[in-house]
């Protein structure tokens, strides 16, 4: 019980913490966009990312991280909603195999999505510049080690994670089954 | 399911009422509903022994195989 209490504390933890990250955000972001001079000076400085003078390029990576993190949020929070009934000994109800699947669901999307735009956000910022990869005297192993770095071991943690997730979902599931039978043996 | 629970009858045949059995063999009411109901998945050797003996007959007097 202690061990379920103090990850229902260190998700609820994560989930507020985000939230609060994401709407400061969005003010200082929709400040900036509107009212820069309302705001100190270190933060009209991040004014040069929207006053045109990157290309759209550039927003590929960025974008991929937001999406990531926003697509985070929520599968944080199905998370959340697997921990009551834990937390109330319900182990194999319905609520944690469909939350658990959800969450396992979104973390591949997760890893998969934000991993293929980073890729395509590297090779396009880089046929942009046109310096980095393709044009390097070490060609085929320098994309090689570009499209590893875009990867990154969290995504593929991640990856890892959600299949995870989805096993122990079907773990529950058959528990589940398993436990209607016991209950329905006289 | 294949298999029939005839508890009904052999509690007619023996003038005994469904509570009183389960006190004897020493299940819940709600099991009991469930065992005649045919919505059991499985019955213990035990409770069958128990349900034998209380009600003096052998197991094929209360379980029955009817093809579907």
């Amino acid at each position: 019980m202690t061990t379920i209490k103090l990850l229902k504390n260190l998700i609820n933890i994560l989930f507020w913490g985000m939230i609060v990250f994401s709407v400061v955000s969005f003010i200082l972001f929709i400040v900036l966009l509107f009212f820069p001079e309302s705001l100190p000076e270190i933060f009209q400085l991040f004014g040069v990312f929207f006053n045109g003078t990157f290309p759209w390029q550039v927003w590929i990576i960025p974008f991929s991280n937001i999406l990531g993190f926003l697509l985070f949020i929520v599968s944080i929070y199905y998370l959340r909603k697997c921990i009551k009934p834990l937390e109330e000994q319900r182990f194999y109800s319905d609520e944690v195999i469909v939350n658990l699947k959800k969450t396992g669901r979104l973390f591949i999307v997760i890893s998969i999505v934000t991993t293929l735009l980073r890729i395509i956000g590297l090779f396009v910022f880089n046929g942009l510049t046109n310096n980095m990869i393709v044009g390097s005297k070490f060609g085929f192993w320098a994309i090689c080690s570009a499209v590893v770095s875009a990867v990154g071991a969290i995504n593929f943690f991640l990856l890892i994670i959600g299949l995870f997730l989805l096993v122990f979902s079907n773990v529950f599931n058959n528990g589940k089954l398993l436990k209607q039978e016991n209950d329905l043996t006289i | 399911m294949p298999i029939v629970v005839n508890l009904d009858i052999m509690l007619v045949k023996r003038g005994m009422k469904s509570k009183e059995l389960a006190e004897i063999i020493g299940i819940t009411t709600a099991n009991m509903s469930i065992l005649k109901s045919g919505k059991a998945k499985a019955v213990r050797f035990s409770t069958l022994e128990a349900i034998c003996k209380a009600l003096d007959c052998q197991p094929s007097d209360i379980l029955e195989y009817v093809e579907d």
